[in-house]
């Protein structure tokens, strides 16, 4: 009963003329900076946070939402047709949605991922509206000792996601974790590895590494192979639809992708990153046939699509019914909302149920937008694809470049771009998969963080994690996931999985 | 190079030509002031958009171009804890076109972080913003409603007791150790990344106290989630939540210790420039939207002097160095 009122009344301020406008207008913006590698939501919405103070403070919050989430989609776009992923997330998508693409299927998994994310974010809309505030202390309950068995968890089943040896996959974590651990000592306040450069003191800028690692490296192995006039290497386009076929093995990935992402959505931190990299891992696991992911699976693409997405969504949670920004994203939304003196906390809730409900009930229709404006798009996008690659390489090169620099308005952020689009190219050559890099890279951080205040709250007892029931259960998984690994029929499986992965 | 002597003249003589297209060519390196400003201004923010400074920067800027009759353009240039957007203004030249609008951390650099800063010597101080008193935070359900008895609550314990901060130095860490050091009260620090972390511990009860501004707890307080024990200093801003001031608590000596913000311009600025800049921004901080704008962030505008400014720096400088010889530790490396 509370539901449908909440619901009702959420659907008649977002159904109002300038909600739909302004979430309108959102969308189509997320759209582009999401296809526009390097130019994230964070910066739009930082630069567009001074405009919304001429706006309602419900129709700012719906514009930047709007943003967020249509970036989300977006930015799989670059991730499918050029392995270039404009969000971390995204470079999940990239691994099997690029093969397809390769093959000519680029846009069945345009498609496929529009139809996953409509579905997450319809999913996420009604479980914030049922859940959003038993949800909200699921976040409370996360403290440093269950990030830190959560993290592992990630780390591990991240080795489930490298093709080739489980030698080299440990390897490329480790190294990226190594990279991730420049910067500033967290306790001692200490410089390391910044390597005389105060540049480096908060650490290497994520979207240089990402785009440096995924996009450059791609670009310089192309040119190598001489593609001068196919562009980027991919195949004669077969379909742009996807088929009946297509839907039915896509929907059961994208029904457990909204799941697990809405849920990892909650959690302030690494949420996002873990969730599509685990839905990932998670259909790998289940697929009757784990060798065709990293070939062009269907449902690489569907389930980290709908947990990315679903997880945008339900990051509001925390920053809506605590107060509690989980990341740099929503903590500009948070900004947004005090520009106009709502003071985000548990109090939004009871003084702003308009502004509340409104906000989520916008999330469903502008998903419902993303996919009327994206799905007609998809011929373009595709059309893209045919752009010779003389045209198309400084282009990408260009808009790289200009996303890394416009993070921090910072010079040395493309010498970091340089560089790491040089390593990626290197590790490719020995046979090295850059997705583990990355997800040591970002995790290995937050790690060290949680590891160490873990055990200054325990007074140094490393049994803290095995006593605290949640990251008790977490890493007992863990275990469980090792052992997959170590045993012999797995490892015969996994073998066969990737016997003709060579390329 | 133009001399920068016979610069002027020459300027003088192509504008009296109406070649006003000149002025585009003119260098950086114009040492007089004499027509400030002539053309857009930078206030440099050295962290990301959509913080406190950016809001304040950004409320300000409109405020000075309608003023000052030229475009004041905000520049936020994020990293390293604001150093180096604070450099990219201690290199700039003295010209009054490029200023940093900056908190008290401004004054860290050198002997909390080791970065080559100092801020008595290295800029010009133009104008102080607002100040915004630091406030002792606790949960709610922690059985303590007073300074006094929270002393009690933390020296009874078996257990250990534990405040957080997000950044080694920073002003709320600072703070933390300063009451520490005057109270001898048992607790130890933890470390965050941002300050939303620290109040979600805090609302989780594994932290038992944080010092911070209001307006990053405003929300929890409000909600009957979080209170606030005492204020740092008296100037609490118009509706902050009541509590008393520390030294109403019986803790002399915290008012030192406090948040402020103020702007900034390169070593050298001469006073053609930092004259009517402070005056304008003072009388900016006048305007009702600019107290608001402050009040809502916890902070209250304090119109100063320059020179009152360089006082408050020092005394920032100063407690910094103490804070560095409390805790032993060891400046960033570098």
């Amino acid at each position: 009963m509370d539901f449908l009122d909440h619901l009702a009344l959420g659907l008649a301020t977002a159904l109002q003329a300038e909600s739909l406008f302004y979430c309108f207008i959102g969308v189509l913006l997320g759209t582009f900076i999401g296809v526009l590698p390097g130019i994230g939501p964070t910066a739009t919405i930082a630069m567009l946070l001074p405009v919304t103070y001429f706006l309602s403070p419900t129709a700012a919050l719906i514009m930047l939402a709007g943003i967020y989430y249509g970036s989300q989609y977006g930015g799989s776009t670059t991730a499918i047709l050029m392995n270039l992923p404009g969000e971390v997330s995204s470079s999940v998508t990239a691994i099997d949605g690029y093969q397809m693409a390769r093959k000519g299927e680029a846009g069945k998994a345009l498609a496929i991922a529009a139809i996953g994310s409509f579905v997450a974010g319809t999913f996420a809309t009604f479980l914030i509206a049922l859940a959003a505030v038993p949800l909200s202390s699921l976040a409370l309950r996360f403290g440093s000792t269950e990030y830190f068995a959560l993290i592992v968890l990630g780390l591990v089943t991240s080795v489930v996601l490298a093709h080739g040896s489980v030698i080299k996959g440990v390897a490329m974590i480790l190294t990226g974790m190594l990279f991730g651990l420049v910067g500033t000592d967290t306790d001692s306040g200490m410089f390391r590895y910044t390597l005389g450069f105060y540049q480096l003191s908060d650490g290497l800028e994520t979207v240089a590494v990402a785009l440096g690692i995924f996009g450059i490296s791609e670009i310089l192995r192309n040119l190598e192979g001489g593609a001068d006039s196919a562009g980027l290497g991919t195949a004669r386009i077969t379909s742009l639809m996807p088929s009946r076929a297509d839907l039915r093995a896509a929907a059961p990935p994208i029904l457990r992708g909204s799941l697990l992402g809405a849920v990892m959505g909650v959690l302030p931190g690494g949420g996002s990153i873990l969730s599509a990299f685990s839905a990932y891992a998670l259909e790998k696991k289940l697929s009757r046939h784990p060798e065709r992911f990293g070939h062009g699976a269907i449902e690489g693409v569907a389930a980290p699509e709908s947990a990315n997405n679903a997880g945008a969504q339900t990051s509001f949670i925390p920053m809506l019914t605590l107060g509690i920004p989980s990341n740099a994203l929503m903590a500009l939304m948070a900004g947004a909302l005090m520009i106009h003196g709502i003071t985000p906390g548990p109090n939004v809730i009871r003084e702003q149920p308009d502004l509340f409900w409104g906000v989520i009930a916008s999330m469903w229709i502008g998903n419902a937008m993303l996919v009327v404006l994206n799905l007609p798009l998809v011929g373009l996008w595709v059309a893209l694809l045919k752009i010779p690659y003389r045209v198309l390489l400084p282009a990408i090169v260009i808009f790289s470049t200009i996303g890394v620099y416009t993070v921090n308005n910072s010079g040395f952020d493309l010498y970091v771009l340089i560089f790491f689009g040089t390593l990626g190219y290197v590790f490719r050559k020995l046979g090295c998969e850059v997705a583990p890099f990355l997800i040591g890279f970002v995790l290995s951080k937050l790690l060290e963080t949680h590891f160490h205040r873990a055990l200054v709250f325990s007074g140094g007892d490393l049994t803290v994690f095995l006593r605290e029931p949640i990251s008790a259960a977490i890493l007992a998984l863990t275990g469980f996931v090792v052992l997959l690994v170590a045993l012999p029929a797995f490892r015969r499986t996994r073998k066969q999985a990737f016997a003709d992965s060579d390329d | 190079m133009l001399d920068p002597k016979i610069f002027p003249t020459r300027r003088r003589f192509l504008a009296s030509l109406g070649a006003a297209s000149a002025l585009s060519m003119a260098p950086a390196h114009r040492a007089l002031a004499a027509g400030w400003p002539d053309r857009p201004v930078t206030i440099v923010v050295p962290y990301g958009p959509g913080a406190s400074n950016d809001i304040f920067a950004r409320s300000l800027a409109d405020l000075l171009s309608k003023d000052l009759g030229q475009p004041f353009v905000v520049e936020n240039r994020p990293g390293a804890g604001g150093f180096t957007g604070a450099l990219s203004v201690v290199n700039a030249p003295a010209d009054g076109y490029r200023f940093l609008l900056m908190p008290n951390s401004i004054a860290s650099f050198d002997s909390v972080m080791a970065l080559d800063l100092d801020a008595t010597a290295d800029v010009t101080p133009v104008a102080q913003l607002a100040t915004a008193p630091g406030s002792m935070v606790v949960s709610s359900a922690l059985p303590a409603n007073t300074v006094q008895e929270f002393i009690a609550f933390a020296n009874g314990r078996e257990e250990d007791t534990f405040y957080g901060y997000v950044g080694v130095g920073a002003t709320q860490h600072q703070l933390a150790e300063k009451f520490r050091k005057l109270t001898g009260v048992k607790m130890k620090g933890v470390n965050y990344q941002g300050s939303a972390e620290v109040t979600t511990d805090l609302l989780a009860g594994r932290l038992h106290v944080q010092f911070s501004t209001v307006s990053a707890v405003r929300g929890q307080v409000e909600a009957g989630e979080l209170k606030i024990l005492a204020y740092t200093n008296a100037s609490s801003a118009p509706g902050s939540p009541p509590a008393p001031t520390m030294a109403e608590a019986g803790v002399a000596g915290m008012a030192e210790t406090q948040v402020w913000w103020g702007i900034f311009g390169p070593a050298g600025l001469p006073p053609e420039v930092v004259t009517p800049m402070n005056a304008a921004v003072n009388r900016a901080l006048g305007d009702a939207a600019v107290i608001d704008t402050f009040a809502k962030n916890g902070a209250v505008p304090t119109p100063r002097s320059p020179e009152e400014f360089a006082a408050a720096i020092g005394s920032a400088v100063a407690s910094a160095k103490e804070f560095v010889e409390f805790t032993g530790i060891v400046p960033g490396g570098g």
